[in-house]
């Protein structure tokens, strides 16, 4: 029924120029509620809930039948930038956000597309257009050109993206038409998205990237109106000089405070009120190119904010003043654990950082053994760098993990049927000499280092692993460990699964109580991205994205460690999984 | 016509680098003071040219070993297929590093121009190594070169490995 309706849509588009949007006539509204408690067949949030679990209540694909799994259709999508899909599926419709700000609409049964939104190239600021002839914006960052957008939001009538040029933009459910565009910042200044907005009572919020380069600004995270794309509050991640917090970047002047970048989506809980936003790394890297030894509030920390004034209620930090870009910026699970409202995470270290999430307060941390850069007291969550690490300028140090970090943006997933996190790492340390920067404006960056990838010594030739423990005492439960690395953000089930999939192209899924591999297959490219199940005409279906591009260090790691694993360089897509025809 | 990198912050960077530019410097933590410029321009390319380009005698990449339209060629190549992830002027995101200034003299100095081609062309760019054909990496070499102030003279660096592997990347003239 409902798919000869999408057909029908379908071949009306067909009739008229590509591009052009067609009209899904019977769109049901997405409330705050759905948001809060999406229906089971639907992926609202880019790991489905507020809470960040990437799980789904989905039954119909198992443990039992899962061995049967086929394609069910697949889809090419935009080749001309890095590939991190994380779809959204609203009444079995796929709304996918492709690189370089493009999002389609595919019919979640059959995969035919109902609308392309396609931007091109967008005007800066002040209207001047971007393009020279090279098709590339003129501004010195071009984040555009690397094209990854993560995530979107839905809500209303409405989806919401942010794009490579620091707006934000609204686009129509129903058509794909753009409803609205907000400049929020100066992309020449190297003010990019890459990762999209989340709704939270009623407030569109985003976070910004590209805050490495020296500049009279600092990152920030703001809330929006979502039906007007008005700015309602901004928030620095960076403490100013003179303000609370202002002298852990002891007396340097606002130009270098740079990082904090707030490059992945928050989680939210209607019940504390409060958004969860974490941050990245300071910049440059380490402490002896920052020129200061200092905390560097308010980077590598949790924020928790109020979602109607942006206000800080409370921040934890977890690394004060890193010295080695290990970002602690990843996904934050919200988790109940022994009687505590909690707040779960693990940054690049892979340490799981347990906190309260109504007070902030630190209450476990678990160090899965892998770095060797610092102890933390699991009383206190205070880190202690260990003899050496804290490295000078020009000296070698081999860390574990790389600057690529053991963990990265491919977010784990919690199931609560076994209570245990699955989580995608990369394995690889580094020997590395970190160089001086220019401390002028424009100057800065990430500072330079001279790397020399080297395998983990407890990795037995592999890149990577899917590890499995349990939220409730850290215990690791299983593990699966494969050449190349997880490549994926992991998926559970209510079936009792868990899906992942891997850089030489591999897709698993696993037991989730077990972890035996009960199907798997094989993809055109690297498994990348943010795995989904859903329902389209009350059929479950598994959606991977399959991709190349985004962070670099997910090339270069096992083209330098485990040269004998080629992939094609090009091939992003999404590929489609359903039991077969009964 | 080729368009040259250009953007608030290269105007920043070449005030700032023509005042506070000393040659290549190691900053000392906790030192704000610490201002590594790293305009080699300045720090002496007029005073020699070692013979023409090609010649056994090129040795440094102050003897003018790549021509000026190789340069524009190969920021033309660069804008197109580096600029997304090392910027428009050279310096560099959140990702990957600024390849002007005592960045790039921290990284390549007093390795040869042979080790920075090879590494390039089997690295870079980073998602799809080894795509351009080699002549378009010889002409994105002589474009760093060119961002780097070293200067231009009248004939085009080639794929020579010999050649290549003897010039060294120096921060003044000379060897
Ligand atoms: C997708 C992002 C990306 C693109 C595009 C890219 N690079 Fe890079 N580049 C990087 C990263 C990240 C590093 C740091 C690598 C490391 O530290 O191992 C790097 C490092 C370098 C280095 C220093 C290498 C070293 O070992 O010191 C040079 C030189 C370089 N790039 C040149 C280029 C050139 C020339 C191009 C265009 C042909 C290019 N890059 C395109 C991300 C990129």
């Amino acid at each position: 029924m409902k798919t000869r309706r999408l057909l029908c849509v379908f071949i009306v588009m067909l009739s008229v120029a590509p591009g052009v949007t067609a009209q899904a006539n019977d769109f049901n509204t997405v409330s705050e509620d759905m948001l809060r408690d999406p229906p089971p067949g639907d992926w609202l949030n880019w790991r489905r809930t507020d809470d960040a679990w990437g799980y789904s209540p989905l039954d119909q694909i198992t443990s039992d039948n899962v061995a049967q799994l086929q394609l069910a259709w697949s889809w090419a999508m935009d080749d001309t930038g890095g590939q991190e899909a994380a779809p959204l599926v609203h009444d079995g419709v796929i709304y996918l956000p492709n690189p370089r700000g493009v999002i389609q609409a595919l019919d979640g049964a059959s995969g035919d597309l109902l609308w392309e939104y396609r931007p091109g190239v967008t005007p800066r600021l002040d209207g001047t257009p971007t393009s020279d002839n090279s098709g590339l914006p003129a501004g010195a960052f071009a984040g555009v050109g690397r094209g990854v957008q993560k995530n979107i939001a839905i809500y209303g009538d409405m989806l919401y993206a942010a794009t490579g040029d620091a707006s934000i933009v609204a686009v129509d459910a129903r058509t794909g038409r753009e409803v609205w565009r907000t400049a929020v910042a100066d992309p020449d200044l190297g003010y990019h998205y890459v990762a999209g907005p989340i709704v939270a009572d009623g407030t569109l919020i985003t976070g910004i990237n590209g805050c490495d380069r020296y500049k009279e600004d600092v990152c920030f995270i703001t809330g929006h109106d979502p039906l007007t794309g008005e700015e309602l509050w901004r928030t620095s991640t960076v403490a100013r000089p003179g303000e609370p917090g202002g002298d852990t970047w002891s007396d340097l002047p606002l130009m270098f405070r740079a990082g904090s970048d707030a490059w992945i989506a928050g989680s939210y809980d209607a019940e504390t009120g409060l958004v969860y936003w974490a941050t990245a790394q300071a910049k440059p890297w380490a402490r002896a190119q920052r020129g200061t030894a200092g905390d560097a509030l308010y980077t590598n920390s949790s924020l928790a904010l109020d979602p109607k004034t942006g206000e800080m209620v409370w921040y934890y930090q977890y690394l004060p003043g890193d010295t080695h870009d290990m970002d602690e910026v990843f996904e934050s699970l919200l988790i109940d654990v022994g009687g505590r409202k909690s707040l779960f995470k693990m940054g690049k270290l892979g340490i799981l950082w347990q906190l309260d999430r109504t007070t902030g307060e630190f209450i476990h941390a678990t160090d899965i053994g892998y770095q060797n850069i610092l102890d933390v007291d699991r009383a206190t969550g205070r880190v202690r760098y260990r003899p050496g690490m804290v490295q000078e300028l020009g000296i070698e140090i081999h860390m574990c993990p790389s600057t690529s970090g053991f963990k990265s943006w491919r977010a784990m997933a919690y199931s609560p049927q076994t209570r245990f996190l699955y989580i995608p790492i990369t394995l690889n340390c580094e020997r590395a000499t970190f160089g001086p920067v220019d401390r002028i404006p424009g100057g800065g960056g990430t500072g330079p280092v001279r790397r020399i990838n080297t395998e983990h010594p407890a990795a037995e030739g592999n890149l990577g692993e899917l590890l499995v423990m349990d939220v409730t005492n850290g215990e690791i439960k299983w593990r699966h460990r494969t050449p190349s690395p997880i490549n994926t953000a992991a998926l559970t089930t209510a079936g009792g699964l868990v899906f992942a999939g891997d850089w030489d192209r591999h897709m698993y899924a696993y037991d989730a109580a077990t972890g035996d591999i009960l199907w798997q297959t094989r993809l055109p490219t690297s498994a990348q991205g943010f795995p989904i199940s859903y329902l389209a005409d009350g059929k479950q279906y598994v959606a991977m994205p399959v991709g190349i591009g985004g962070a670099s260090w997910s090339t270069m790691l096992p083209n330098d460690l485990s040269p004998e694993i080629r992939r094609p360089s090009n091939g992003n897509s999404i590929h489609v999984f359903a039991l077969p025809k009964r | 016509m080729i368009s040259r990198p250009r953007s608030s912050f290269f105007v920043l960077g070449l005030l700032a680098t023509a005042t506070a530019c000393a040659g290549p410097s190691v900053a000392q933590p906790g030192s704000p003071a610490a201002q590594s410029g790293g305009s080699l321009a300045e720090s002496g390319g007029a005073e020699s040219a070692v013979g023409e380009s090609g010649s056994a005698l090129a040795e440094s990449v102050w003897a003018g070993i790549y021509s000026q339209q190789q340069a524009e060629r190969g920021a033309a190549h660069y804008l197109e297929t580096c600029s997304s992830c090392h910027s428009e002027d050279l310096r560099g995101n959140s990702n990957a590093p600024s390849l002007i200034g005592s960045s790039f003299m921290f990284l390549w100095g007093d390795r040869s121009l042979g080790d920075l081609f090879t590494s390039i062309q089997t690295l870079m760019p980073t998602n799809a190594p080894n795509s351009l054909p080699p002549q378009s990496y010889l002409d994105i070499l002589a474009f760093i070169m060119e961002s780097n102030g070293f200067p231009p003279g009248t004939s085009e660096l080639v794929a020579d490995p010999a050649f290549l592997g003897q010039i060294m990347i120096t921060a003044r003239s000379g060897l």
